[in-house]
């Protein structure tokens, strides 16, 4: 048997109630989303520059495309996770571990919550990811972002969607 | 007005007396040899090939079909059990075993290999509806299993680690099966 932190409940139907879910399964989601990330980075910048290989353009316009470069990956990063939070609750990764990011209260993670997430999981690698360590020993297994952003990562069987994602968006607040 | 043979031979002693004799000599020695060196004859094979390949054996082929005989053959052959006891027959297994060991399929094999028309019907097999479905059915099915698996491996690994952790922090086991609500918005 799998031993587990806490179960958390479905508090609106008579879904089972769902396990939080640990620090390695959500690193091997976080994982297969940073490969996913790079690997349409790495394509989309092999294309931009192949094409610079073959076009003469002057070294400054090179200069600018690398920092506009640099930007929009951080952009794609960012827009990446909190996209995925704020909509399904799955990135590519989580879906493929079957794990979900929800608000512990409330149905959707507003989109400012998610920016507010993706800060926290900044700020909980840059100490050498001691920022992760809490979900070792809290019982809900939240990390630093986790508690910024008030959130729970929970287990997700197939097929299985937040109410809001199911009935369209929620009426505006 | 009587007949000739009423006449003749009003009680019939003669017919009699005719067909016993013809019974006697076909019962014969003789009769039974003649027949074997006739049969046996460069005569008799040029009759019989004379009869298969020629209209006759033609007209007889094309009666028999058109009077059902080939399906009556068939029927009775399958309900009297004969068809069922010649298939288990030690003797038909060993027609079979030859059928197997001999050039014939060998050849065979080869020409159906080599010829165009099969692969076409493979091809329009594997580009069939019904078996891309079942290969990408099944593609999925694996990645479905392998993700399963590696979600349950991991999910151990979480458990472990994490007593681990609260084991060196002095920390209370985790809840095993504490149901936590949601915090009230």
């Amino acid at each position: 048997m799998i031993a587990v932190a806490a179960v958390a409940d479905a508090p609106e139907d008579s879904a089972p109630p769902r396990r939080y879910v640990g620090l390695v399964t959500r690193a091997l989601a976080f994982a297969l989303d940073a490969a996913l990330i790079n690997a349409i980075a790495i394509l989309v910048a092999a294309v931009v520059s192949l094409t610079f290989s073959i076009i003469t353009v002057p070294h400054e316009v090179k200069v600018v495309a690398a920092a506009a470069g640099g930007v929009i990956y951080l952009l794609w990063i960012i827009g990446y996770f909190t996209t995925f939070w704020a909509t399904t609750g799955q990135t590519p990764g989580s879906r493929v571990m079957r794990i979900r990011v929800i608000p512990a209260s409330g149905d959707r993670l507003p989109p400012r919550r998610a920016v507010v997430r993706f800060i926290g999981l900044t700020l909980a690698t840059i100490p050498l990811f001691a920022g992760f360590l809490p979900i070792l020993v809290d019982d809900r297994r939240r990390g630093l972002q986790d508690m910024l952003a008030r959130t729970v990562v929970v287990e997700a069987p197939d097929e299985e969607l937040p109410a809001s994602a199911r009935h369209g968006p929620p009426s505006p607040r | 007005m009587p007949s000739l043979g009423t006449v003749v031979d009003p009680f019939g002693l003669w017919s009699r007396a005719s067909l016993a004799v013809l019974d006697r000599v076909l019962a014969s020695q003789w009769a039974n040899d003649a027949l074997t060196i006739t049969l046996r004859s460069a005569l008799a094979e040029r009759a019989v090939l004379t009869v298969i390949e020629g209209s006759l054996g033609q007209a007889a082929l094309a009666s028999a079909i058109r009077s059902g005989l080939a399906e009556r053959a068939a029927t009775e052959l399958v309900e009297s059990g004969a068809l069922a006891r010649i298939l288990d027959s030690d003797e038909m297994e060993e027609l079979v075993g030859q059928v197997l060991d001999s050039r014939l399929l060998d050849t065979s094999v080869t020409r159906i290999l080599a010829s165009e028309e099969l692969w076409i019907v493979v091809d329009e097999v594997a580009r069939s509806p019904a078996v891309t479905d079942a290969i990408a059915h099944q593609g999925v099915g694996f990645a479905g299993q392998m993700a399963e698996e590696l979600g349950e491996r991991s999910r151990r690994a979480d458990a472990r680690l994490e007593r681990i952790a609260r084991k060196l922090l002095r920390r209370r086991p985790a809840p095993d099966d504490a149901v936590v609500l949601p915090e009230p918005p």
